[in-house]
């Protein structure tokens, strides 16, 4: 878009919430800002208690910021009650009303706007069948399985074209087949669609498999936003770089430093070349390696860190190696297994460990 | 044991046993059915006998079967030219018990739901405190709670003697044996048991449901009367009929504070019996009170039933 500023769907700006009082004070979030575009697939995303779904019921109205505002398609709704913000919510415990049917549920923002009668069916039956309901419009929703449930839930959110679909966790109930099914599934709807999703979640894998950007939070603030591949690749610190993934980490200091490429001297000697986000990292550093980014060579191969095996263990796609530097770190290489077999490191081993071009990532913390 | 053989039971062996929990189970509730026998199918039986007999001179009946009582509670034969009348007298006395009973069915609601809401919506730790102050006004006897609102309504009174002094009135406002009066009373009385049924739907209300009506863009009233209504329509059956019963039949309350001149039909089947003398016609009037209320009942049961079958 060429306006900058009709790209943003919504936007908080310099919010904080904090519950109770005095010594029972809680600050679910600590002075958060960002952007989430219009058309997006919004991931927040962090352990519980990060104050993700305290943002995300900040954005429907449901709770009131202690400061600061938020913003939807540029205007101020800081004070709007959540009837009146075009926004809908799937709850993460669907909230489906026991008492009406499944079309009825569906039906139910649209009678709240008091939308003709025909519109009105004739959206409820385009929501079922959007989300694969159709033959269960009558049924009750007791009488429907977690799945679908999910499904009328969804679909009801989305009845009345909401600007933006807020999703709390709406995966957590569903055994893991039907999760993976319906990550895909909400991937398509929000495509189908074109309506901005703000997903909450917990879980790393669903926040990288659907999402366009992700907003990692902890403790009420937002560590890192970025895409998938940004988050995982470059993670901006210590918590981003475990949270999400597994990481190895560690410690050196800067020997040099041109553009993004630091190169830091470990304590047993060795040159490692690392990737930094932003600034001009001096002193010592942590840095940290993917397991999948750690290659094991012959022994003594020149440029590859000595180091010994701990423990291998077997994992069907890949094998962990359990390794341990000579100068005493410890690290994980996950290495892809073949047809033929596994890479074949057994415990007592020596092997020299390389970390691939760009695979270790200087952290600011 | 040679020769023999093992027959298993008919039906196998788990319906052998459970027959035999069912047979023991009989027996546990032969208490409670002996008592029920006694001391409330046979009086019932008797009553509804005595319906059907004529009236003794002085109270008792006369063993000749008849229709008269149950002929008397709607109509009135004149004295002289034998012209038949619709009992006004009867039927305003109807009238009188089914209008205060709704009314205080109406007003328990009104101050009910609120309490309830309010209860339930408390911290769980706070709930039974709540709950208990509720309750507390049945430690006291019912005689005991109606004479200390006489106490309050009446001419001398409480509400009369400080609005005079106070110089909002001269002269004490008639509250006392009015219908006005039953009212307050019986609502007072009766709150408890529109409140309690009230607080139990609204405890098993899921509050989520709240915020899914308000971001489906439903107005507060609207919420309230397309989501928390329905929801907790078996609280409200439940609390209706608890409170519109025993008001209809209620006696010491319109007794008390309706005087002799806001009777009601518990108070007009006493009169049969005591100074009346008219033992069938009390009878009926029983059968018939007794009819309503099992009528109200069937009311609430199919009503529960159907809530079920859409949950």
């Amino acid at each position: 878009m060429a306006n900058g500023k009709a790209s943003v769907a919504v936007a908080a700006r310099g919010v904080s919430k904090i519950f109770g009082s005095g010594s029972n004070e809680v600050r679910a979030l600590d002075d958060v800002s960002l952007d989430i575009r219009t058309n997006e697939f919004f991931t927040l995303l962090g352990p519980s208690g990060c104050g993700k779904t305290t943002l995300l019921r900040l954005v429907a109205g449901f709770e009131s910021p202690t400061r600061g505002s938020i913003f939807l398609d540029g205007e101020d709704i800081t004070a709007e009650p959540p009837n009146r913000r075009p926004v809908n919510t799937v709850f993460q415990s669907y909230a489906l009303f026991p008492h009406l049917t499944v079309a009825q549920n569906v039906a139910f923002g649209l009678e709240m706007l008091g939308r003709p009668r025909k519109e009105i069916s004739d959206t409820v039956a385009r929501m079922l069948a959007l989300v694969r309901m159709e033959q269960l419009a009558n049924r009750a929703t007791s009488q429907i399985s977690g799945g679908q449930q999910q499904r009328v839930a969804l679909a009801r959110a989305l009845a009345p074209r909401p600007k933006v679909l807020l999703l709390d966790e709406p995966l957590s109930a569903l055994d893991l087949k039907l999760r993976k099914e319906m990550q895909i599934e909400l991937k398509r709807l929000q495509t189908e669609t074109g309506i901005t999703f703000i997903f909450v979640t917990h879980d790393q894998e669903e926040a990288l498999t659907m999402s366009d950007r992700i907003a990692v939070m902890s403790a009420g603030r937002i560590l890192q936003i970025g895409s998938p591949e940004e988050i995982y690749n470059h993670p901006a610190g210590r918590f981003v770089a475990s949270f999400i993934g597994e990481s190895n980490f560690f410690e050196g200091t800067v020997h040099n430093v041109r553009g993004n490429s630091v190169e830091i001297r470990m304590p047993s000697g060795d040159m490692v070349t690392a990737h930094s986000l932003s600034g001009k990292p001096e002193g010592s550093v942590t840095f940290a390696v993917r397991p999948e980014h750690v290659r094991l060579e012959q022994f003594g191969t020149s440029g590859t860190l000595a180091a010994t095996v701990t423990d291998s263990v077997y994992f069907g796609t890949d094998t962990h190696c359990h390794l341990e530097l000579d100068g005493g770190e410890r690290l994980v290489a996950r290495l892809q297994n073949k047809v033929s077999g596994g890479p074949g490191y057994e415990k007592g081993m020596r092997a020299g460990v390389r970390f691939d071009d760009g695979a270790a990532q200087v952290l600011a913390d | 044991m040679a020769g023999k053989a093992q027959v298993d039971p008919p039906g196998g062996y788990e319906a052998a046993a459970n027959a035999q929990r069912l047979h023991r189970n009989w027996l546990l509730s032969l208490p409670a059915i002996v008592l029920l026998l006694i001391g409330a199918s046979g009086p019932l039986l008797i009553v509804l006998v005595y319906s059907f007999l004529h009236p003794g001179d002085y109270g008792g009946v006369i063993w000749k079967p008849t229709l008269d009582a149950w002929f008397k509670i709607f109509f009135s034969v004149d004295i002289f030219d034998e012209t038949v009348h619709l009992a006004d007298a009867h039927l305003s006395i109807f009238w009188r018990s089914v209008k205060l009973s709704l009314l205080t069915t109406l007003i328990t609601f009104g101050f009910g739901f609120p309490t309830a809401y309010f209860i339930a919506t408390r911290p769980k730790s706070q709930r039974a405190a709540w709950l208990f102050l509720i309750t507390i006004p049945f430690w006291t006897n019912l005689l005991i709670r109606t004479f200390a609102i006489m106490e309050v309504i009446r001419n001398e009174g409480i509400i009369n003697t400080w609005a005079i002094r106070l110089g909002l009135i001269d002269q004490p406002i008639q509250m006392l044996y009015t219908e006005g009066a039953v009212l307050l009373g019986m609502a007072y009385v009766y709150l408890p048991l529109m409140v309690l049924p009230l607080y139990a739907a609204i405890d098993r209300f899921d509050f989520h449901l709240l915020e899914a009506g308000y971001d489906l863009y439903a107005s507060r009233w609207q919420v309230f009367r397309r989501i928390v209504l329905p929801l907790v329509s078996p609280g409200i059956v439940a609390g209706s009929i608890l409170v519109f019963v025993p008001s209809l039949g209620a006696y010491v309350t319109p007794r008390v504070l309706g005087g002799g001149k806001k009777m009601m039909i518990g108070n007009f089947i006493e009169l049969q019996f005591g100074q009346g003398q008219n033992w069938p016609l009390g009878a009926s009037l029983s059968m018939l009170l007794l009819i309503v209320v099992a009528v109200a009942l069937l009311v609430y049961v199919r009503t529960i039933s159907r809530d079920r079958a859409d949950a």
